[in-house]
């Protein structure tokens, strides 16, 4: 038996032994047993960077069809991605993403891969692209955690990353600003200065002491505490430009303190009337008062919901100067 | 309207210095068309933004004949000879090398050499300002020189990076065709890094010289299933701080 936490016999020729020993070992093994060898790639507790490794030797051994379909699908996988193709079409594998088997073979890819990130350009590679179709298409929120850890680590050995950030902030989701956000307050100066790029932070953000970094930290969670209902995702990446910014506050969202959809161009949930009549002015303000009256609006709306209809509903130059000036009943 | 030194000046005082059609022509008449104000601190810097914005857009034409490869960043190729290949698939000038050989060597043996949009429009800028600077300041100018994306960029061509709204887009800029829906694995299609040419055309590397509407067509082949969204080019461009290159043309240092 090899499932459980214990290391699988390859995995640990692999990790101790190298690559080469490992293939040699499998192909000993597929020699002398060939049915517990097989057991030993289907076992639950395998890494995919050692059924990675040994694609060739199974292929050259016949053995696709034998292993379960984990393991096939994550062949197939590898098939379709890389350029080079050596598995014929082979029915009856499912590579679509409503399928659970699919779904449940990139999850492991992740999972088990992630920490043999770097073992080659074509593994990291398969990393990347399951990263993507789990965020993108399968809106997995297990792997966004992963997937921050690869980046980081990546950006810290200098290998690409810059793919896996466009998947991770595909998630559009307010977890993954957190995720980014906890890495302000590493003492490794390449991740609080790769967070505070992909957070979109000015560039003389100090970070240079502990304590700076904290304070950014807790500034960061601050804003995003106050913002995370009204954040639209931009799509922006690295690829476009030097200034990502993965998100955007809606102030009219902010302003009316209305949650809205994290996916960019939609518009906001359905208005009532006079939710519509409030914002119609509202729009034809400059951007800075905008920013203003829905800081105002947000924070009265937190402290005293009668106050903030009352509020809402005068002009909006009255509604201005309270918010600029305040007034004793609305504080 | 164009202004030199506080003063309006009109497309018409150059009919003679560039001819009809000419990259320079269509840049004047677009600034001068355009309700925004453009200032030029003197004629020698705006003579210097149109002739690099000239360099530019031929910069864009040789590189498309170079026979330069597409590839991703993690399978891109360099000529090893001027080029080392960092980690992240960017490249990097080799020490003792001189930089506008390096260069130049990407626009005279393309095939050496296999990489991505983005580092693409970066050989293109550095094309054109080795044309417009000549060697000696050109290598003066830049020492060291890393070619990826936007993320390791010379200070002098940061702002190529900073892609936002403009009052106007005109030939030589950096424009952005971005792609939302694109399926996830075929992110090298998430977008396409392209140098409007000012003829209707941009260049984009792996797509070639091309109306913005095959561009976005070749984009919209690479979208995931149920995708509701076109790739669209974005109002928005990366462009060099002109002025700021000018200066060190005009002192003839950096």
């Amino acid at each position: 038996m090899y499932a459980g936490n214990s290391l699988n016999q390859l995995d640990r020729i692999r990790q101790i032994r190298g690559i080469d020993a490992c293939k040699n070992q499998f192909r000993i093994m597929e020699k002398k047993k060939s049915k517990s060898t097989i057991r030993i790639l289907n076992d639950a507790g395998l890494h995919f960077a050692t059924l990675f490794i040994l694609r060739p030797e199974i292929l050259e051994q016949n053995l696709f069809h034998d292993l379960n379909e984990r393991n096939r699908i994550a062949l197939r996988f590898c098939d379709k991605i890389l350029p080079e193709k050596t598995l014929s079409d082979v029915p009856g594998i499912p590579l679509a993403i409503n399928n659970e088997a699919f779904h449940a073979s990139l999850l492991w890819i992740l999972r088990t891969g992630a920490p043999d990130d770097g073992l080659s350009e074509a593994f990291d590679r398969i990393l990347d692209a399951s990263a993507a179709i789990l965020i993108k298409k399968c809106c997995e929120k297990l792997v966004l955690p992963i997937a921050a850890e690869l980046i980081f680590k990546r950006n810290q050995k200098g290998s690409y990353y810059h793919d896996l950030v466009w998947a991770f902030f595909s998630s559009r989701d307010v977890y993954a600003l957190r995720l980014v956000a906890e890495r302000l307050r590493s003492n490794n100066p390449k991740d609080a200065a790769l967070a505070c790029q992909l957070l979109n932070l000015p560039h003389d953000t100090p970070l240079e002491t502990r304590e700076d970094r904290q304070k950014q930290y807790a500034r960061y969670l601050s804003w995003l505490n106050e913002n995370q209902h009204y954040l639209c995702f931009t799509g922006e990446s690295l690829m476009q430009t030097n200034c990502p910014s993965p998100c955007n506050v809606n102030l009219e969202a902010k302003y009316l303190c209305k949650q809205i959809p994290t996916r960019k161009k939609e518009p906001l949930s359905a208005l009532s009337e006079p939710e519509q009549a409030v914002l119609k002015p509202f729009k034809d303000i400059g951007e800075a008062e905008k920013a203003v009256l829905a800081n105002y609006s947000h924070h009265l709306h937190a402290r005293n919901p009668a106050n903030w209809n009352k509020w809402v509903r005068y002009p909006l130059e009255k509604q201005l100067e309270i918010a600029k000036l305040g007034r004793r009943e609305f504080t | 309207m164009i202004y030199v030194n506080g003063t309006a000046v009109s497309p018409e005082a150059f009919q003679t210095e560039y001819p009809e059609g000419s990259v320079e022509q269509i840049v004047l008449g677009k600034l001068a068309e355009s309700g925004a104000r453009f200032s030029f601190p003197t004629m020698n810097h705006l003579k210097f933004e149109l002739r690099l914005r000239k360099e530019i857009v031929s910069a864009s034409y040789a590189l498309n004949r170079s026979g330069m490869g597409f590839a991703v960043f993690r399978e891109t190729r360099c000529n090893p000879a001027y080029w080392n290949r960092a980690r992240d698939g960017g490249f990097v000038l080799k020490d003792g090398v001189k930089a506008s050989d390096a260069v130049a060597d990407i626009f005279r043996n393309g095939s050496k050499y296999e990489t991505e949009c983005a580092t693409a429009i970066m050989i293109v800028y550095y094309g054109a300002l080795l044309n417009t600077y000549g060697e000696t300041l050109f290598n003066k100018t830049f020492l060291k020189i890393e070619l990826m994306n936007w993320h390791r960029i010379d200070k002098l061509l940061w702002e190529v990076g900073n892609i936002r709204k403009r009052e106007v887009y005109l030939p030589g800029d950096r424009r952005y065709f971005d792609n939302p829906d694109v399926d996830p694995l075929a992110p090298e299609w998430q977008g396409e890094n392209a140098i409007q040419l000012g003829n209707g055309m941009f260049y984009g590397h792996g797509v070639g010289i091309q109306k913005p509407e095959t561009i976005i067509q070749a984009l919209n082949r690479y979208r995931m299933e149920n995708a509701d969204e076109s790739a669209v080019l974005l109002d928005a461009a990366g462009r060099p701080d002109f002025n700021k290159l000018a200066n060190i043309s005009l002192r003839g240092y950096a």
